[in-house]
């Protein structure tokens, strides 16, 4: 059973069902000729029954009246009786009523034998003893007719019932079969519909887990099962691939940045050193100033690539529980004079009684500052700023931060959280801010997501989970 | 004969601070500019023979300041300097009519010399 596949079991059930079907026909033809050939005996048994009274009849007629009428008429029906005795016993001959109908022959050729007494008696006068006798055998007679036709009805009964019975068991068969054939196709097709209706559902929610089976059931799990297990496995290495990928796109971008960020000091530095290297004349006040440069620019350089560092190492985070308004608040105080100084107007809807959080605080902190300045530089003509913070379900906070500055143009939307990339100009942004925060919102298991309009304004959202102190990691 | 004039554009103080003196001493007129919006301003009253300018910029960018000197001076000749010179970017300045192409680090002999071919090339455009 467990090597067969559903398709070989249903084939093998409709054939089945084929088979007791092509069975029914003949058992119920059978039976029914059964029984009309019983109906057609009881007839048979019911004639001779009734022209065995009419024997009788005229037996009493003539015991009463004497007369040469009744003898000849009782000779008649026995005449009769005979011929139909005949013809019952070549057809009860062989069924099991033999020994009924051999007993009715017996009685027949006793009551047979007062033919002799009929011609001898001339006048016909009969005495008491012969009279007796005449009647026992005639009742023997109606005794053993009456027995054949009861048995006889006996089975007309049987067939009948037979015949009602059959096709009864039949159809429990097919009922039976039937019920089997579906509870095959609800454990091998509905039940595993269902499983695999509920893994798409994860699926969809990015979650690639397979469809659990214990490993006793893994023969009888459906192909459909482990099919659909091998399908989500490929998913899953395809989307590893496609965030792969991603990573490699980003690191281009990343490695291009970076490029551009060190060439500009180490251009410097070189330049400077063949200044120093060539033969012309200074002042020792200019060859300090170049010895200088070459410093500043060196430190410019490891500043880079220390800010690169960061930005790729898992930062080892303190975790701690604070108020998420409290963050908020300090956050704009930071960036307060630079707000000013851009004529910006800013418009705190932070809500006081925000659940308290766990996190890295000082992370945050630089996300909020970060998108706040971002913001900012967005509006250089003024503009408004809304900080909005409240608590958007029981286990989720929704942080807000909107500009109507110029907006981020849709074809560049897709890249603002890549690292290095930039709309800044050289040396005012690093290309990494956006990705930062990204990164840091994402370990506190949130989400940072933007719409913007060119033109219009900008507003990034953030959900942090309100969360039960975790360990801190 | 006239001194040959250098315009050099570039965000980064310290290019034109060393390359100036060095050029100079080659005998060529320089003018150092660090913002493009002020090297255009120059440009409006005179044409320079040769132009060393960056790419990434603020406000007009090398590639613009570019087209805009082939513009208003075609006898003029440009060297376009980079910190991140891609296949792309170098193709589209030669097409746009720049003379050289030099990716940074550079040393200040390979700015001498391109300095001087390119004088040779601005020499024959204006003759």
């Amino acid at each position: 059973m467990s090597t067969i596949t559903l398709q070989l079991k249903l084939k093998l059930f409709i054939y089945l069902g084929i088979a007791i079907f092509l069975l029914n026909i003949p058992v119920i033809y059978f039976e029914i000729t059964k029984l009309n050939e019983r109906l057609l005996n009881l007839e048979l048994a019911e004639d001779l029954y009734n022209t065995i009274l009419e024997v009788r009849r005229y037996e009493k007629n003539f015991l009463l009246y004497h007369d040469r009428d009744s003898v000849a008429s009782n000779r008649y029906y026995y005449e009769q009786a005979s011929e139909l005795f005949s013809k019952a016993s070549a057809q009860f001959q062989k069924s099991s009523l033999q020994s009924d109908i051999v007993q009715l022959g017996k009685t027949l050729l006793a009551y047979g034998e007062f033919e002799k007494f009929y011609k001898k008696s001339s006048p016909l006068t009969v005495n008491e003893d012969i009279e007796a006798k005449l009647r026992t055998a005639g009742k023997n007679v109606v005794d053993a007719a009456d027995m054949l036709l009861i048995m006889q009805r006996r089975r007309v009964a049987r067939a009948a019932q037979n015949a009602l019975w059959w096709p009864l068991i039949f159809m429990g068969a097919m009922l039976l079969l039937f019920l089997i054939g579906a509870k095959i196709i609800i454990s091998d097709v509905v039940q595993p519909f269902g499983l695999i209706e509920k893994a798409m559902g994860k699926v969809a929610r990015g979650d690639f887990s397979p469809i659990p089976y214990g490993r006793k059931d893994e023969q009888q799990a459906s192909h459909m099962v482990v099919s659909f297990n091998r399908m989500v496995q490929e998913l899953e290495s395809r989307e590893e691939q496609v965030i792969h990928s991603r990573k490699i796109a980003s690191l281009g971008t990343l490695v291009s940045g970076c490029a551009h960020e060190l060439n500009n000091p180490i251009n410097n530095i070189v330049l400077t050193s063949d200044v120093l290297n060539s033969k012309r004349k200074m002042t020792p006040e200019r060859q300090a100033q170049l010895m200088d440069d070459i410093l500043k620019q060196a430190l410019r350089a490891s500043e880079i690539v220390k800010n690169l560092l960061e930005f790729s190492r898992a930062q080892t985070s303190v975790h701690k529980e604070f108020d998420l308004a409290v963050l908020l608040r300090e956050t704009l105080r930071i960036a307060e004079n630079h707000i000013k100084l851009s004529h910006v107007t800013l418009h705190d809807e932070i809500d006081a009684n925000l659940p308290r959080i766990t996190g890295n605080h000082q992370g945050l902190q630089q996300v909020f500052l970060n998108l706040t300045t971002n913001a900012v530089h967005a509006m250089q003509d003024g503009g408004n700023l809304t900080i909005r913070a409240q608590r958007e379900n029981s286990s989720k906070i929704k942080v807000q931060v909107e500009d109507t500055g110029t907006g981020i143009a849709k074809d560049i939307l897709p890249h603002i959280f890549d690292p290095f990339f930039t709309t800044k100009d050289v040396g005012k942004g690093t290309g990494l801010g956006l990705s930062v925060s990204y990164g840091i919102i994402k370990k506190h298991g949130g989400q940072i997501s933007v719409k913007s309009s060119a033109g219009q304004g900008t507003t990034f959202t953030i959900i942090l989970p309100v969360r039960e102190k975790r360990n801190s990691t | 004969m006239e001194k040959t004039t250098v315009c050099i554009l570039d965000d980064e103080p310290i290019v034109g601070d060393r390359l100036k003196p060095e050029l100079e001493d080659d005998g060529y007129g320089v003018e150092v500019f660090t913002d493009s919006a002020s090297a255009l301003k120059r440009l409006d009253e005179t044409c320079f023979d040769i132009f060393i300018t960056d790419l990434k910029m603020e406000g007009v960018d090398g590639m613009g300041f570019l087209e805009k000197v082939k513009d208003k001076c075609p006898g003029s000749e440009v060297i376009v300097i980079t910190g991140y010179g891609t296949l792309e970017s170098a193709r589209e300045a030669l097409i746009k009519g720049a003379y050289d192409f030099i990716t940074k680090p550079f040393r200040i002999g390979e700015i001498r010399a391109a300095v001087k071919k390119a004088k040779k090339k601005a020499r024959r455009n204006s003759a």
